[in-house]
C-alpha cells in the first residue's frame, strides 16, 4: 500500500460527506488499510460529535431589543445631522474669525506708525529759507545741560538727530516727514555730514543754520517746554564725527 | 385612545400591508420590501435568521451574551445597508459574512485585551494552545444525559481553542452543514483553501477530543 494512496484517500474522506459510503474507491481502500479504516471511523465519530452540538436560540426579548435599537437609531439620526451642521457652522465661524483677525492685524500694522503719537511735537517750525537743523549736540556745556534736562521727553528725538542720522541719511530722510513736520530738504541745506566726505575734502565748509532752533516739548499734561538749540558749530561736527566710533567720548578729550 | 398591548404594535408599520410577509417570500423579496419601508418584511428576515446566527456566533466566540449582541449588530448592519444590497449572492451568504466578520473582530478584540483567565495557569509548555482545565472526575456518572452534556461542552471548548481561520470553516461545514461553495463565498476565499482549512481544523479537533471519540 503506497503512502500517497493513503493521503489521497484521507483527503477524499475529508471532502466527502454522505458519499463516503457509496464511494467504491474509499471503501475498497479502507478494507485493505487498517490505518485508513481507523481514520475513517474517527472522522465519522468526530463529525457526529460536532453535529451533536445543540443549537442555541436567541433570547425571547431579542426582537424587542432589536426594534428598540433600530427605533432609537432612527430617532437619533436627525440629531446627528444637527450636530454635523453645528460643527460645520463652528468651522465656518472659526475661519471667519481667523480671517477678521488677520485683516485686523494687517490693518493695525499699516496704521501703527501713523497713529503712534510723536514724543516730540515741533510747534515752531523751521522757516523754509532757513537751513534746517537736526538738533545735533552742541559744543557748549550749558547747551548740553539744557538738552539733557529735557532728555526724558526728548529721548526719541536723537534717533533722527543723533549720530545715526549722520551715518544713514536715507533713513533720516524717509522718516522725517513723519516725525518732523514741514522740513523740506530740497529747499533747505542738508545738515548731514559724512565723515568720508570730510576725509576726502578736509577744507570743505559746512553750511550750517545761522538761527537757533526752538523746540517745544509737550509732556502731555499741558505744560509745554521750549528748548532753544543754538547754531551748530564745527565743534558739534567734531562731536558727531567722534560719535561715529561707536562709543561716546567726553567733550574734554583733546582731539 | 387605543391602548397598545404589544411591543409589536409600536415602532414598525407596514406600508405594503404585509403582503410579502407570508413566510413564502424569498429573502431577496423581503429585503427589497424592507428597502421600501416595510418593517414587517424585515421582522420576517429577523425571525428566519436570528437563531441560526446566535448559534453560529456562539460557536465562534463561546459567549452567549456576546453572541446575542453580535447577532443584533448583524441585523442592524443589514438594515442600514438595505439600500446598498446587491443580489449577486444568496442573502444567507451575505448575512453570514457580516456575522463572521463581526465574530472574528470580536475574537481579535478579546485577544488584544488579554483577558486573565482562571484557567490561564494551565498553559502548555510549548506556547501553543492553552490546555483546558479539565480535572478528572473519578466518580461514576449519574446518567447518560450528563455524559452527553459533558461531551458537548468538551467539543465546544475544543472548537473555541481553534485558530479563527480554522474555526469558521469548520463550524460552517460541520455544525451549520453548508457547502464548500457557500463557505468560500462567506469567507471570501477559494474552495481549495476552505477544504484545506477544514481538514486542518478536523485534525486539531481530533487530537483535542480524542477521549470522546
Amino acid at each position: 500500500m503506497k503512502a500517497n494512496d493513503c493521503k489521497a484517500i484521507r483527503q477524499r474522506i475529508d471532502e466527502l460527506e454522505h458519499e463516503i459510503e457509496t464511494n467504491t474507491t474509499i471503501q475498497g481502500h479502507v478494507q485493505s488499510c487498517s490505518m485508513c479504516r481507523r481514520f475513517l471511523e474517527d472522522e465519522k465519530s468526530l463529525r457526529r460529535l460536532v453535529a451533536s452540538l445543540v443549537p442555541v436560540e436567541a433570547p425571547p426579548d431579542f426582537d424587542f431589543r432589536l426594534r428598540a435599537r433600530l427605533a432609537n437609531e432612527r430617532v437619533s439620526k436627525p440629531g446627528r445631522q444637527r450636530i454635523g451642521k453645528l460643527s460645520f457652522a463652528g468651522a465656518a465661524i472659526t475661519v471667519a474669525a481667523v480671517a477678521v483677525l488677520g485683516v485686523g492685524i494687517a490693518l493695525f500694522q499699516q496704521l501703527k506708525p501713523v497713529s503712534a503719537p510723536p514724543a516730540v511735537a515741533l510747534k515752531d517750525q523751521v522757516k523754509p529759507a532757513e537751513p534746517a537743523s537736526t538738533g545735533a549736540p552742541r559744543e557748549s556745556q550749558s547747551q548740553e545741560t539744557q538738552v539733557k534736562a529735557a532728555a526724558p521727553v526728548v529721548q526719541p528725538a536723537p534717533k533722527h538727530s543723533g549720530p545715526n542720522s549722520v551715518k544713514r541719511p536715507d533713513i533720516l530722510a524717509s522718516e522725517r516727514p513723519r516725525r518732523l513736520v514741514a522740513i523740506d530738504s530740497a529747499v533747505t541745506t542738508p545738515s548731514v555730514v559724512r565723515q568720508d566726505d570730510l576725509l576726502i575734502e578736509p577744507e570743505s565748509q559746512l553750511t550750517l543754520p545761522v538761527q537757533t532752533l526752538k523746540v517745544s516739548v509737550d509732556d502731555g499734561s499741558g505744560v509745554s517746554r521750549t528748548i532753544s538749540l543754538p547754531t551748530v558749530s564745527f565743534g558739534a561736527e567734531r562731536v558727531l564725527t567722534n560719535a561715529r566710533s561707536g562709543f561716546a567720548q567726553p567733550t574734554k578729550v583733546s582731539w | 385612545m387605543d391602548t397598545l398591548t404589544s411591543i409589536d404594535q409600536l415602532p414598525f408599520s407596514s406600508p405594503l400591508g404585509g403582503e410579502l410577509v407570508d413566510g413564502s417570500a424569498s429573502d431577496h423579496a423581503l429585503l427589497e420590501a424592507t428597502r421600501t419601508g416595510d418593517e414587517d418584511a424585515f421582522a420576517e428576515l429577523v425571525s428566519r435568521y436570528r437563531n441560526q446566527l446566535v448559534s453560529y456566533i456562539y460557536r465562534m466566540i463561546s459567549d452567549y451574551d456576546g453572541a446575542v449582541d453580535l447577532t443584533q449588530e448583524t441585523f442592524v448592519r443589514v438594515y442600514r445597508a438595505a439600500d446598498r444590497y446587491q443580489q449577486s449572492h444568496a442573502f444567507s451568504t451575505y448575512i453570514y459574512r457580516i456575522a463572521t466578520n463581526l465574530a472574528i473582530s470580536e475574537l481579535r478584540k478579546r485577544k488584544r485585551r488579554r483577558l486573565v483567565s482562571l484557567t490561564g495557569f494551565f498553559q502548555s509548555n510549548d506556547g501553543s494552545e492553552p490546555l483546558e482545565f479539565n480535572p478528572p472526575d473519578e466518580r461514576p456518572l449519574q446518567d447518560t444525559e450528563l455524559v452527553e452534556f459533558e461531551r458537548r461542552a468538551a467539543v465546544q471548548r475544543a472548537i473555541g481553542t481553534l485558530p479563527e481561520k480554522y474555526r469558521a470553516p469548520l463550524i460552517l461545514r460541520d455544525v451549520e452543514g453548508r457547502s464548500y461553495e457557500e463557505i468560500s463565498q462567506i469567507l471570501g476565499t477559494s474552495e481549495g483553501t476552505v477544504k484545506s482549512r477544514i481538514s486542518r481544523a478536523r485534525g486539531f479537533l481530533r487530537e483535542k477530543v480524542k477521549a470522546y471519540l
